[in-house]
């Protein structure tokens, strides 16, 4: 089964196997709360791009933006779905 | 270590403030502190600052835990991290507790640490609900975690600027924040001084959110 995660939220599932990132992005981006813009993917620690297919045992990380002094996008994004 | 440097005392690190002191007054170890920050505090920041309107909070801060504590040796710089200063105060041989809410200030912290032989930095910020802690650690010369910019594009590049650079005639736009991530950012700041204190393993990072009520560490390579 492949890991993902965003910030604290993560979600594993043995349905991401053998598809894409942006494949995975589509389904469980919003779950997961991953931002658009300047958006920085780790596959196992190494920088990777949505092109990559993901693997059983793969831990894919998109990586969340530093806080910023109330950034507006976190209260829009107030409707995450509990992963855990 | 021989100092621990606070940068930035509001929101977050008014929260870092007396705990840290309170905790270096009564355990052996660092007793030198320095508070670093040329804002004022303005009517607007009372929902969530504890001080008088018109003060600095770097002085305001030092005075107030100097009185306090009197085992400690701390330091106000009344004044905002620029290029042209930071070589002075952030020195070797320190815990430099980066509470900015800009990402050009972390920037510049961040490329001074690098030059530096042994610091630990911990930077801290949050967004309204959620948030995130960073350290990154020099030993004897040697990077031991990533970059505060390394898997942040956001710090690599800022599209803000640092308080000093913001002219006058600029409008700066206020956003809501909540207290309590402010005190959990700072919280977690507090934990990752008290691991690297202690020279316990640590993190590279930490994720909050306050409507998930957790926190969730990451470890990567430097």
């Amino acid at each position: 089964m492949a890991k993902l995660i965003c910030g604290v939220n993560e979600v594993t599932n043995e349905s991401f196997n053998g598809k894409s990132i942006e494949d995975v992005m589509a389904s469980a981006g919003p779950l997961l709360n991953i931002p658009a813009d300047n958006l920085v993917i780790l596959v196992n620690g190494d920088d990777a791009d949505k092109s990559h297919i993901v693997q059983a045992g793969d831990e894919v990380e998109f990586v969340k933006a530093a806080g910023e002094k109330g950034r507006q996008a976190s209260l829009d994004a107030d409707k995450i779905s509990l992963l855990h | 270590m021989e100092r621990v440097i606070v940068i930035g005392l509001g929101g977050i690190g008014g929260f870092v403030a007396e705990p840290l002191c309170r905790y270096l007054n009564y355990e052996p170890g660092v007793r030198e502190v320095a508070f670093i920050d040329g804002d004022l505090y303005e009517e607007r920041n009372a929902n969530r600052q504890n001080a008088v309107a018109g003060m600095n909070k770097a002085d305001t801060w030092a005075l107030r835990l100097s009185k306090q504590f009197p085992l400690l040796k701390i330091k106000s710089v009344a004044e905002f991290v620029t290029p042209e200063n930071i070589a002075s105060f952030v020195l070797d041989n320190s815990f430099v507790l980066a509470c900015v809410d800009n990402h050009a200030t972390r920037l510049l912290v961040q490329e001074r640490c690098e030059k530096l032989k042994n610091v630990v930095l911990i930077s801290g910020g949050n967004d309204y609900f959620d948030g995130n802690v960073q350290v990154f650690t020099k030993q004897n010369g040697r990077a031991c975690s990533p970059s505060i910019t390394k898997h942040h594009p956001e710090i690599m590049n800022p599209s803000d600027k640092r308080p000093d650079e913001v002219g006058c005639d600029e409008e700066v736009v206020e956003k809501p924040q909540l207290l309590f991530a402010n005190l959990m950012a700072a919280s977690l700041m507090l934990n990752a001084f008290y691991n690297a204190s202690r020279k316990k393993a640590s993190c590279s990072e930490v994720y909050f959110d306050l409507r998930q009520n957790i926190a969730k560490a990451v470890k990567r390579a430097a």
